[in-house]
């Protein structure tokens, strides 16, 4: 005999996945050996006996090229004046890796043998049309089902540099144990990477800390030790501004956060953010320093995407709009609704904002996961800040 | 199809099919090649959306879906039931998603669109979401894919009794969350 929970759950199933619309791809496509790659279990480092003797017969020499390769702890480091950013800033895309030109036209981004699904946040600018990437590497391609396949054990991140010509100029291992590691924001000479404890296993959480890896030298400096966990973060001259609000969990009731640590003098500030804020999107700070451009979520029925600009000077929300919305529906069946995706932002200067959106109305079957954005389906939303 | 018989010998780029005869004799490619094909054709949709249900659309199910379809591949000579298995790979995969998201720290990705839900399909993917992954899976496989618990208990490698608990704690839950609304 079905209870009334029973029936009512069948009924659901069967309308939920009725109203999803999926997308067959190619069978060529799917079996890409690049595609094929980056679904499997990430190096798994054990350290045998043998390991052990030719470490121990490399001896001084590989030791002390280690410590150059590896990131290390940089406190001698002195945190110098950065010189803020001039001109417009480049805008860069998540997800898919491209990025959005002046004139308005499309490229994708070379990865610089990093797979695109491994990377741990997207590709950030550098001077000269360079760009730098985090993501795990040397992924095993051979994973048994028995063996649980998915990315667990020790992973290995790799940070890489590529020129304007698309050419590798620095690659190295980034790893440390147990934890994660993202790539949040550059300067023209450091990344910006935050390191958190990895989410698996049973160790109580902490949020973590932003270093500063020096792209030259590997040498890392602690920036800062988080009191939030990251979401996103930006980094203007000697602002790095970090916000909270995690996308993916989902909790309507979740609150976002907001903090400016000073890289200089090493003040932290807290700034208000919407309240209806379930999750961060993207941040971008103006290149004075002084206003911050948040996209943000708002889950519930209509998942809402959209755009608060915060005075950092007077630590104000200016305005907070609508910018679409985080779902999956023609127009002729949500008139009024409109289904964005959010790629990214850049000031253009410290006024005026572009903000990238893929239109999902344009192309409701377009794949979050694996789709590459078009021009037909790119929106660039505008906004001056007055 | 061609791509098929070189997968194994992944190199750095698609693959040709100069590669494809030179492949081993595992795969397809030797084999009835309209089979792995068809199979393709027929179960990848029905795979993407058991794979939303099961994970109430906190995963990239599409990536776990051809993920289960090219280790299907790889395995195609030593698979019996390549439907059971897939549907092993898939409830498996968006299982272990968590843990590989939590490779990726605070950068996560962003959470695809949503399609629009209205009625007993929102309650009911508001409900399955306050469910832990694995009691979602014994969930979705009992009531969307309608297998006995013995099934069950072999996807999710477990015993049937934990299924019958698994079932239980869920619906206790599941109860409450839909009477909510």
């Amino acid at each position: 005999v079905r209870t009334d929970t029973e029936t009512r759950l069948r009924v659901g199933l069967a309308d939920y996945a009725r109203a999803m619309r999926v997308e067959r791809p190619p069978l060529d496509d799917l079996l890409h050996p690049g595609h094929v790659r980056l679904h499997g279990r990430p190096r798994r480092r054990y350290v045998s006996a043998l390991a052990v003797v030719a470490v121990a017969l490399v001896g001084l020499a590989g030791a002390l090229l280690l410590t150059t390769l590896r990131p290390t702890d940089d406190a001698d480091v002195k945190v110098g004046q950065q010189p803020p950013a001039t001109g417009p800033q480049r805008l860069i895309l998540e997800g898919w890796p491209g990025e959005v030109l002046p004139d308005g036209s499309l490229v994708e981004l070379p990865l610089g043998g990093l797979d695109r699904l491994g990377l741990s946040g997207p590709p950030q600018p550098l001077p000269g049309g360079r760009h730098v990437l985090l993501g795990v590497r040397d992924v095993t391609p051979e994973v048994s089902l028995d063996e649980d396949a998915g990315f667990e054990g020790d992973p290995a991140f790799y940070l890489v540099v590529v020129d304007a010509d698309g050419n590798v100029e620095t690659e190295r291992e980034v790893d440390v144990t147990d934890e994660s590691a993202s790539l949040f924001a550059a300067t023209p000479t450091e990344a910006i990477v935050a390191r958190t404890p990895r989410e698996d296993g049973d160790r109580p959480l902490t949020p973590g800390r932003i270093v500063a890896h020096n792209l030259e030298t590997g040498r890392e400096r602690l920036i800062a030790e988080l009191d939030i966990r990251p979401s996103r973060a930006d980094v203007v001259g000697d602002t790095l501004v970090v916000v909270q609000g995690l996308p993916g969990d989902l909790d309507p009731n979740g609150s976002c956060g907001l903090e400016v640590i000073d890289l200089v003098g090493g003040d932290r500030t807290q700034h208000p953010l919407p309240t209806g804020c379930s999750e961060v999107l993207g941040v971008r700070a103006s290149s004075d320093g002084q206003t911050v451009a948040v996209i943000y979520g708002a889950v519930g029925e209509t998942p809402e995407v959209r755009l608060a600009i915060v005075d950092l000077v007077d630590s104000t929300i200016r305005s907070d709009e609508l910018l679409g919305h985080n779902l999956i529906c023609p127009p002729t069946e949500c008139p009024g609704l409109r289904p964005v995706h959010y790629l990214g932002a850049a000031w253009d200067n410290d006024a005026t904002l572009r903000v990238a959106l893929v239109d999902l109305a344009t192309n409701p079957a377009w794949n979050v996961e694996g789709d590459p954005v078009t021009k037909d389906e790119l929106l660039i939303e505008t906004r001056t800040v007055e | 199809m061609a791509a098929l018989c070189a997968l194994r010998n992944m190199g750095s780029d698609r693959v040709t099919p100069k590669d494809a005869s030179a492949a081993g004799a595992d795969g397809p490619c030797e084999g009835p090649d309209s089979d792995f094909e068809s199979i393709y054709t027929s179960l990848y949709r029905p795979l993407v959306r058991l794979a939303r249900l099961t994970s109430a659309d906190t995963v990239p199910a599409e990536e776990i879906v051809q993920d289960a379809f090219v280790q299907l591949y790889r395995r195609w000579a030593s698979v019996r039931e390549p439907a059971a298995y897939l549907r092993i790979a898939v409830v498996n995969g968006c299982r272990s998603w968590g843990r590989r998201r939590g490779l990726q720290g605070g950068q996560r990705p962003q959470r695809r669109p949503e399609p629009v839900l209205v009625g007993d399909a929102l309650a009911v993917r508001e409900a399955l979401r306050v469910l832990s992954p694995r009691q979602r899976a014994a969930v979705v496989l009992r009531y969307f894919e309608d297998l006995p618990e013995a099934e069950i208990a072999h996807v999710l490698g477990c015993r049937p009794g934990t299924v019958k608990s698994l079932l239980s704690r869920s619906m206790t839950k599941l109860k409450g969350a839909l009477s909510e609304d």
